[in-house]
């Protein structure tokens, strides 16, 4: 059986990751994402930006921790997009 | 390893004091050195990554979120003046800043 080590839950606002894809900033892409996952960000750069910060953020507070506050970074978590 | 003019020390000040104002929509005077990030402003991890980019760009700093996040972890910095000292440590020491004890 299966474990649930715990539940973390994130919101974040599209807009505030307007001016970065607006601009083509992709600086806090780079501060958030690993470099398979900006290899593979297609569509909504917004959404995916957005996603991938919320879902990292979700699962450290899972976890009970943050990455201001543990040895984890955002970049320790990698999302993977896709069927098999 | 650029030393931290006292010029220096009140532009960052100024540039997070005038950030804060604007992302979290309260009176620039309203902040002081001991207004707390969450508690008072509902400041989140986002604005902290985004003022990080602010003083990279400035700065032309290549420090890793990761390395400050171990110093952060050491040292917490939960008030605007706190962030204030962070960042020119950051500017000061870089990617060298998770060394510091």
């Amino acid at each position: 059986m299966n474990e649930v080590f715990g539940c973390g839950i994130d919101l974040e606002e599209l807009s505030r990751f307007d001016k970065y894809i607006r601009n083509n900033d992709y600086s806090l892409m780079e501060d958030i994402c690993t470099e398979r996952e900006l290899m593979n960000v297609d569509g909504d750069k917004r959404a995916r930006l957005a996603l991938s910060f919320s879902c990292k953020e979700a699962f450290l507070k899972a976890l009970g921790v943050s990455w201001t506050n543990s040895n984890f970074s955002l970049k320790d978590i990698e999302l993977l997009f896709g069927g098999p | 390893m650029p030393e931290i003019t006292q010029e220096m020390r009140d532009q960052v000040k100024e540039i997070v004091y005038n950030f804060f104002a604007e992302e979290c929509e309260v009176e620039r005077e309203s902040i002081n050195s001991e207004t707390k990030v969450i508690e008072d402003l509902e400041g989140d991890s986002l604005m902290f990554l985004e003022l990080l980019e602010i003083f990279k760009k400035k700065y032309s700093l290549t420090v890793g979120v990761e390395s400050i996040g171990k110093y952060i972890m050491k040292h917490p910095a939960e008030t605007v003046g706190k962030i204030v000292d962070l960042i020119l440590l950051i500017i000061e020491h870089g990617e060298k800043i998770s060394e510091i004890g």
